[in-house]
């Protein structure tokens, strides 16, 4: 989507400067947020190091690393240099480049910064208002904060994954990297509080997010119910300890695992409004005074989810949700990837932007799930791996084209 | 440091945590920003908190039977309360507190008077609800055309599922996390437990309201921000592994138990006294693993070394012959000894476990606050330590409709007779 200049000054972040040494998941998918907002994103990486989704499929042709659809969609609208991080030359060449920026980024072990002489003390020698985020898996500082760990493992740590689950079976967790996905919205915020700080007083910050932390909040009730009442909330499965019927039925089709619809009657004017929308095929049993009131129901739900079924059964995702939203009941397709690829709703939205990848051709890049009326976000394609070494070192930090000649070529911006 | 991992239980009601001092002159990054939350439940409340524990006057605006999470529990010894509820006060902490019923002309009048003096407007009301009240975007621009509004929805403000009711279970369901990745073959797509995609779509407002806010000084007005539940779940959780060449290469529809897809070992396991989640992507992942078992001969052929996908095909027999050393062992044990070798593979908590997790207690993550009538309370702290302008508990949860008077006749300048007039008539 190219941008005219006058609607590049318009964008929330316009002006705004990122030194993004972030790699992984968490930290790129905030510093994408920033960069499709306005910012300019510059990403260190190094083609001696490569970050782990330069290399993750899927790929367009052959595995490589310029054609990784994971790493353009995370990584949209950025900036990509390479700079060798173990030359001294390198660590001189990321100082100016910290002298450059409002905002540096990084989600390394607590630790590695340090080792290159770019922890918070140092950077605010460099500049004193800078910004600097730090992301982690368990914070900067604590007993733990050295343990490896991935966002799927998070998940395991934070109770999510034991109280996910069948409440007749194992525990099944999240098969997804948790943390990865929840940390990066409470880092902007931060970020973008702290930004507000330092325009208001001329004050930057450090900002230790621990990505187990922002998860621990997703589950604030639980905790609190174990705090007041000794309870230690147990799997569920679709069901809710306060409605009924709540759940995943199974529907008419033909997909390989099956065709369902999500409904949840969340008061007795839903439950009526569900009376309805079966009509006659439920006169019987939505009489059953069992059925009567919420408790009831929630009593008896093992019996209500059968008999719900038997009405779901004979009509497709599409045929129920449209009965049951004509009454007011909240209800929801069970959608697999390709429905939400044909979906109406999200392409009336614009949920996937198509970008011209120069490797990887026309492919739908994510919107960010939120829309700005005034301020909307614009998309670049992921950058190819060092594709801006000229630009950011020979403009943004007016490096010599001597200087630039000779680091190229003693191996500072491999 | 050597790596160690214990939990303890702390005894439930009787807990010992340092109090943090309330901290009243301590800057905050947002301090002056004037939001306004229509909130109900969850996705709402939970991004005005955001905003109010990084400093911002958060005016919370209930209906006079009060947010629905007041009657929802969890309540500390079950016993119902609108002033007792776990959850509500978990996501109202450092807000006042203002009732308005906005079935009124005057509810609607006073509403639009404190909009008209506010930078945020928060809420999520159900689908064409306030734009039936005459309180939809253009009325709330037209008297503050620098208001930020942000409106949160079950599929959005715009399109052809608009007005389609919902909330977690279908948000979650319609966002194809549900298909695509949790739940068992032989079971119908599962969600997970929590409110999941509330909580996620009011970080997301959160983060959205910031940005509208920078947007604001470079734009010099207001605009509407548009959040809907099942999107947040379905892009920001899933969008990566939407993106066109996943869907060609048909990686989807791939519920298959608590195994990952992707490759091996990336799975939940008993062990002994629970369950732990081993897990080895990368090379060295696997060799800290194998290390961890004590090296045992079956593990150490050279098809198994290098990164997951190559031990992919390897799934069910290698998940066979690591069980007896996890039979033999407790999830600590299993904890601590892959993790002096490095590898990431961890125990699976409860809730309980994570409460009293030592090294969350060490950062002294959960805050005391002391909720009147309720006594001392621990809540979940800062999800980031700021150096300069740190997160701040302030305030308890407001009690229903306790900031009536104040921000009534202190901010709007309604005369006491007038609040009198007001309460009897039921409006607040």
């Amino acid at each position: 989507m190219e941008q005219t200049q006058r609607e590049a000054q318009r964008q929330a972040l316009a002006g705004v400067k990122v030194l993004d040494f972030s790699w992984a998941v968490a930290g790129p998918m905030t510093t994408k947020t920033l960069a499709v907002h306005g910012a300019t994103v510059v990403k260190v990486e190094s083609n001696l190091r490569l970050d782990g989704p330069r290399v993750a499929p899927p790929f367009r042709g052959k595995p490589g690393r310029n054609n990784s659809a994971y790493y353009t969609d995370i990584n949209t609208s950025k900036y990509s240099i390479t700079l060798n991080m173990t030359r001294p030359e390198g660590i001189d060449v990321a100082k100016r480049l910290v002298a450059w920026a409002d905002i540096v980024a990084e989600n390394f072990s607590p630790g590695v910064m340090g080792r290159w002489g770019l922890a918070y003390p140092d950077l605010k020698r460099i500049k004193p208002d800078i910004i600097m985020i730090s992301s982690s898996m368990q914070g900067a500082a604590g007993p733990n904060a050295t343990h490896p760990g991935l966002g799927q493992t998070l998940g395991a740590l934070v109770g999510i994954n034991h109280f996910t689950g069948w409440p007749d079976r194992e525990p099944l967790g999240l098969a997804i990297p948790y943390t990865d996905v929840i940390s990066p919205w409470f880092a902007a915020t931060a970020l973008l509080a702290a930004l507000e700080h330092r325009d208001r007083t001329g004050e930057g910050q450090w900002i230790d997010v621990s990505q187990f932390e922002t998860a621990v909040h997703m589950l604030a009730p639980a905790f609190i119910d174990y705090a007041a009442n000794g309870r230690i909330q147990q799997r569920v499965g679709n069901r809710s300890p306060y409605w009924s019927p709540h759940g995943v039925y199974r529907c008419k089709g033909d997909s390989p695992q099956g065709d369902w619809v999500a409904i949840a009657v969340t008061s007795d004017e839903e439950w009526e409004g569900f009376r309805r929308a079966i009509g006659a095929s439920g006169e019987g049993w939505t009489r059953d005074e069992r059925f009567e009131t919420t408790l009831g129901r929630v009593r008896h739900a093992g019996d209500l989810d059968a008999l719900v079924e038997q009405w779901t059964v004979d009509l497709t995702p599409d045929e129920a949700v449209e009965r049951l939203q004509a009454e007011r009941v909240p209800s929801s397709v069970v959608a697999t990837a390709r429905e939400l690829h044909a979906d109406p709703q999200l392409a009336h939205i614009g949920q996937f932007v198509q970008v011209d990848h120069p490797r990887i051709g026309p492919h739908a890049h994510t919107h960010p799930a939120f829309w700005l009326s005034e301020t909307p976000a614009a998309f670049r394609p992921g950058a190819l791996i060092g594709e801006h070494n000229e630009l950011v070192y020979k403009t943004f930090i007016d490096m010599p084209d001597d200087e630039y000649a000779r680091l190229a070529e003693d191996g500072v911006f491999q | 440091m050597p790596p160690s991992s214990r939990t303890s239980y702390p005894a439930p009601g009787n807990l010992s945590v340092p109090t943090p001092d309330p901290l009243p002159n301590s800057r905050t990054s947002l301090a002056g920003l004037r939001v306004v939350e229509y909130g109900d439940g969850v996705a709402a409340p939970f991004a005005a908190k955001l905003l109010a524990d990084l400093g911002a006057d958060v005016i919370k605006v209930e209906p006079p039977a009060g947010d629905r999470s007041r009657s929802l529990g969890p309540f500390p010894g079950d016993e119902p309360d609108p002033e007792r509820s776990a959850q509500y006060i978990a996501l109202n902490t450092n807000k006042r507190g203002l009732t308005l019923d906005l079935d009124t002309e005057t509810g609607r009048r006073l509403l639009l008077e404190l909009l008209r003096a506010s930078d945020v407007f928060i809420e999520n009301a159900p689908p064409g609800v306030m734009e039936r009240r005459g309180l939809g975007y253009g009325a709330l621009s037209h008297v503050n055309p620098m208001l930020l509004a942000a409106s949160i929805r079950p599929f959005g403000l715009t399109g052809p599922y608009r007005d389609y009711l919902g909330g977690d279970l279908t948000a979650w369901h319609g966002s194809a996390l549900g298909h695509r990745y949790l739940g068992e073959p032989d079971r119908e797509p599962l969600r997970a437990s929590g409110e999941y995609a509330s909580y996620y779509a009011g970080v997301n407002a959160a983060a959205a309201v910031m940005l509208a806010y920078h947007g604001r000084d470079r734009i010099g007005q207001g605009q509407l921000i548009d959040i809907s539940e099942t999107e947040v779940l379905s892009v920001s959780t899933l969008g990566y592994g939407l993106v066109s060449l996943f869907y060609e290469k048909g990686l989807h529809n791939a519920r298959r138990g608590s195994a990952q897809r992707g490759g091996v070992p990336a799975a939940m396991l008993p062990c002994k006294d629970g369950y732990v989640f081993i897990f080895a992507s990368e090379a060295h992942m696997w060799d800290g693993l194998v290390k961890a078992m004590g090296s045992p001969e079956w593990a150490t052929p050279e098809m198994f070394r290098g990164r997951y996908e190559v031990r992919a095909p390897y799934g069910p027999e290698i998940y066979a012959m690591m069980q007896p050393w996890l039979d033999q062992r407790g999830k600590e044990e299993i904890f601590l000894a892959c993790q002096e070798h490095r590898a990431p593979s961890t125990a699976v908590y409860d809730i309980g476990e994570v409460f009293g997790n030592f090294h969350l207690r060490a950062r002294g993550f959960f805050i005391e606050t002391r909720q009147p009538g309720l006594g001392a309370m621990e809540l979940p702290g800062p999800p980031y330590r700021m150096s300069l302008t740190p997160w701040v508990l302030r305030r308890p949860a407001p009690r229903l409709g306790e900031h009536n008077a104040e921000v009534l006749c202190g901010r709007l300048g309604v005369s006491s007779g007038e609040l009198a007039r007001l309460r009897k008539a039921g409006t607040v």
